[in-house]
């Protein structure tokens, strides 16, 4: 409440005395907003951004930002509050692009960091419910906003979450597909998003164990469903089909196990990949790295 | 105050942040025993590729397993869909040699003579294929033995233990065998 009286205390001191005495569309717009009447307020003050006489005024755009933004909060849940939200930030942007050194630069960034947190964690949603492309969009948002806040900041560990999780339910996906679902292609962009994360930071635990296991998931995907009475021709192809997964899995494992040797998950990983390229030997030793690991708890 | 609500403010967009992808979790590793498998797979391939004298052509179709769960596990789950030259499949797994009876195959598990002769020399009482799993079985102990080339699951065969036991060994598995003993 606080906050909305200086608002209105700085609109008014902001606008022309001219333009205040004919009640100008911002005025009016203000009033509106005052009185919680958001339509009203959206419908004036898009009067005042189409009108010359306002919409080179910082304050019309720092005042439709706050509208948008509160119409954005109360539309949640309806599919409308994407195109508000967008609204809101595209008019505290120009707020900030005429008058980059001004008073409300420092209130606007502040609103900037909360929406992009709300386009980070709808881009988290979104993958949450397989929207995939809806998510990358919303992230892309995310990431645009940020750097209008601060282009030096460094993106990559966000961008490397988001990818991780991308990963994830991709990965999901391929374990558990729908009838719709082409698990080569979605297989192929899991490998896509963990080797993305790896160019960003070679000494990803998360991406090198991950990418390990999908492709020793995929071998043994193949086992499982091979029949007892393949005949040898198909065995023989086919085991070489898997010890080729197996290997692609190995140098990735064995990256997990250099960065983190006390990591029971990657010791498993180890062994069962060894185990599977028919190395008994490593796969004992890394077995019993793991049970000594399990007795010194 | 403002200041403080402007910190505030701050720190919940970061709480926010941080729960967004808190979930990121890492993909299960399939457990499955994966040599299990292929090796189940070779066994009902030997057993089809191979031919047993009249006697043995009629009734179940026995394997017997030694030491080796999930390979037993695995039969069993073949024995419950596929036929071997139209006999049923039965699994029966041994843990002494005394407990071993009469069967068509069995696997051994064990690297050295001392550990799998035993069992052998029961079933060889029967007209049974041998298969086991260790360097050197092949010369005088077991039919089949299995082995690993490159990375890769093979096998190399004895043909006189094959005749010992009265089994007529097919040109297909002989060929394939990566060593053979005549």
């Amino acid at each position: 409440m606080k906050r909305l009286v200086i608002i209105a205390m700085v609109l008014f001191t902001m606008i022309p005395i001219g333009l205040m005495a004919q009640l100008d569309p911002v005025s009016l717009a203000l009033r509106a907003y005052q009185n919680k009447d958001l339509p009203k307020a959206k419908e004036l003050i898009e009067i005042a951004v189409g009108d010359d006489n306002f919409n080179g005024i910082t304050k019309t755009w720092y005042f439709r930002g706050y509208i948008y933004k509160d119409l954005y909060k109360e539309a949640k849940g309806s599919g409308e509050e994407f195109e508000l939200r967008s609204t809101a930030i595209e008019s505290y942007s120009k707020t900030i692009e005429l008058e980059p050194q001004g008073e409300l630069v420092e209130d606007c960034l502040n609103i900037l960091k909360y929406l992009s947190s709300t386009l980070y964690n709808d881009a988290a949603f979104a993958l949450d419910s397989n929207n995939f492309e809806t998510a990358q969009s919303l992230f892309d948002n995310y990431s645009e906003v940020i750097m209008m806040i601060n282009p030096t900041m460094d993106l990559n560990q966000r961008t490397i979450e988001f990818k991780l999780y991308k990963a994830s339910k991709y990965s999901y996906l391929f374990d558990n597909p729908r009838p719709e679902d082409n698990t080569e292609d979605i297989g192929n962009k899991v490998v896509k998003l963990y080797e993305g994360v790896l160019v960003l930071d070679p000494e990803n635990i998360s991406a090198n164990y991950n990418l390990a296991i999908h492709y020793y998931n995929q071998g043994v995907n193949i086992i499982e469903n091979m029949d007892y009475e393949q005949d040898f021709e198909t065995l023989f192809e086919i085991q070489a089909q898997v010890m080729d997964l197996f290997g692609a899995a190995l140098p990735y494992m064995l990256k997990a196990y250099k960065l983190n040797p006390l990591r029971k998950e990657t010791l498993v990983g180890l062994s069962g990949i060894y185990f599977g390229l028919n190395n008994i030997e490593e796969s004992e030793k890394y077995q019993a790295e793991l049970k000594k690991l399990e007795n010194q708890e | 105050m403002y200041g403080i609500a402007v910190k505030y403010f701050l720190l919940v967009i970061s709480l926010i942040l941080g729960l967004a992808f808190s979930s990121v979790g890492q993909t299960s590793m399939n457990t499955m025993n994966t040599r299990a498998k292929f090796k189940a797979t070779y066994i009902v391939n030997f057993a089809k590729y191979t031919e047993w004298p009249a006697a043995y052509k009629q009734g179940d179709f026995i394997i017997g397993v030694v030491g080796d769960n999930d390979l037993a596990l695995n039969l069993e789950t073949a024995a419950k869909t596929k036929k071997i030259n139209s006999q049923a499949m039965i699994v029966k797994r041994f843990k002494s040699p005394d407990e071993v009876t009469k069967c068509h195959l069995i696997y051994v598990s064990g690297k050295s003579v001392s550990e799998v002769d035993p069992y052998i020399k029961k079933a060889k009482e029967y007209n049974c294929l041998t298969v086991t799993e260790g360097r050197g079985l092949i010369d005088r102990t077991s039919a089949i033995n299995f082995i690993v080339v490159g990375a890769a699951m093979k096998y190399e065969m004895n043909k006189s233990l094959f005749k010992q036991q009265d089994l007529i060994v097919s040109s297909t598995l002989e060929n394939l065998a990566t060593k053979v003993i005549n």
